[in-house]
């Protein structure tokens, strides 16, 4: 059993080995193949590799999540609008759901009023005229209810849209606002844009 | 996801509008309590005056255990009520009689109604008027 082993071990090294011998250490070592010329280029290509591994870093911090984004946009309609810069959207999907949300508990108050009174009538014409009355605001009071939840789902389903948006958008956005920089640092030097 | 979202608006519109409504929960409603029967307007009225006072007389109904009697000096004006009158048995006649005797020479507007045994009141009927005569 041990030789077996052995066996076993001994061959697996010399396939190791065999597999070392592939690696092209003179392929590899061409900076050629980089089309690094001279230092310059070199310089240049490092240039551009700190620039783009800057840009990265800059976009993985500004990146939204998306789900973060619609919790809070859950919790405060617009709230996630509001973080993908979309202030005017989120200013009205706020407003409009503050105004439905005063609007449904104002007609439910009123309607909960008429229904105590529609409760102590015992003349047909006054109970019938509170019934009346009662159900007509409650009803306005379940629409307007109806149009605050359908405003919030849709305030949801927006803020998923709106975010994917804004951060596909970011890279472009970060590119060119470095691009738009007056004064760059470089390793070759400060170059001042006029 | 655009089909989801508008087929979701529509189903919750139709569910809130359709479901919402008050139940009628006042034991006296006729419309939420089968056993309950509105009590006919008051008929046959009749305003007379004599010696400073009002008598009023209207026909007797059945399954009405008093009337109201609400008055008013304008006949837009807010009827206050004045008197409840017990139902006579029917032995009594065919009709009820009542006197009005806290009144001044001026005119006055009368409107009845019939309550049943639950204490529902009926419609109040169309105002009648007398000019008060000493």
């Amino acid at each position: 059993m041990k030789k077996i082993f052995l066996l076993f071990i001994i061959s697996l090294s010399f396939f190791k080995i065999y597999a070392q011998a592939d690696f092209d250490v003179a392929a590899f070592a061409d900076t050629l193949k980089y089309n690094w010329t001279n230092t310059e280029t070199r310089y240049a290509f490092r240039e551009n590799l700190e620039f783009k591994k800057s840009l990265l870093k800059k976009y993985e911090n500004e990146t939204l999540s998306i789900s973060l984004n619609i919790g809070k946009s859950m919790i405060m309609p617009g709230w996630g609008h509001m973080h993908t810069e979309d202030y005017l959207r989120g200013q009205i999907l706020l407003s409009t759901e503050i105004l439905l949300a005063g609007t449904s508990y104002f007609l439910y108050d009123k309607s909960m009023e008429k229904y105590d009174k529609y409760k102590k009538a015992d003349q047909i014409d006054v109970l019938n005229q509170y019934y009346s009355e009662a159900n007509t605001a409650y009803k306005q009071a379940t629409m307007a209810f109806s149009l605050f939840a359908l405003v919030w789902v849709y305030n949801v389903y927006d803020t998923y849209i709106v975010t994917e948006q804004y951060n596909d958008h970011l890279w472009v956005k970060n590119i060119q606002k470095e691009l738009d920089k007056k004064i760059t640092v470089t390793p070759l030097g400060i170059s001042v844009k006029f | 996801m655009k089909n989801i979202f508008k087929t979701f608006t529509l189903l919750l519109f139709i569910i809130a509008i359709s479901s919402c409504s008050l139940d009628r929960s006042n034991p006296l409603d006729p419309y939420g309590y089968e056993d309950i029967t509105v009590p006919a307007m008051v008929q046959g009225i009749l305003l007379s005056s004599t010696g400073g006072v009002v008598n009023i007389r209207w026909n007797r109904a059945e399954y009405v255990s008093k009337y109201r009697i609400y008055r008013s000096q304008s006949f837009d004006g807010k009827y206050e009520l004045i008197e409840e009158v017990s139902n006579p048995s029917a032995e009594a006649g065919n009709y009820v009689n009542t006197i009005d005797s806290n009144v001044t020479l001026m005119r006055y507007y009368y409107k009845l109604s019939a309550v049943n045994v639950q204490g529902l009141e009926g419609p109040r009927s169309a105002y009648k008027y007398i000019l008060v005569r000493p």
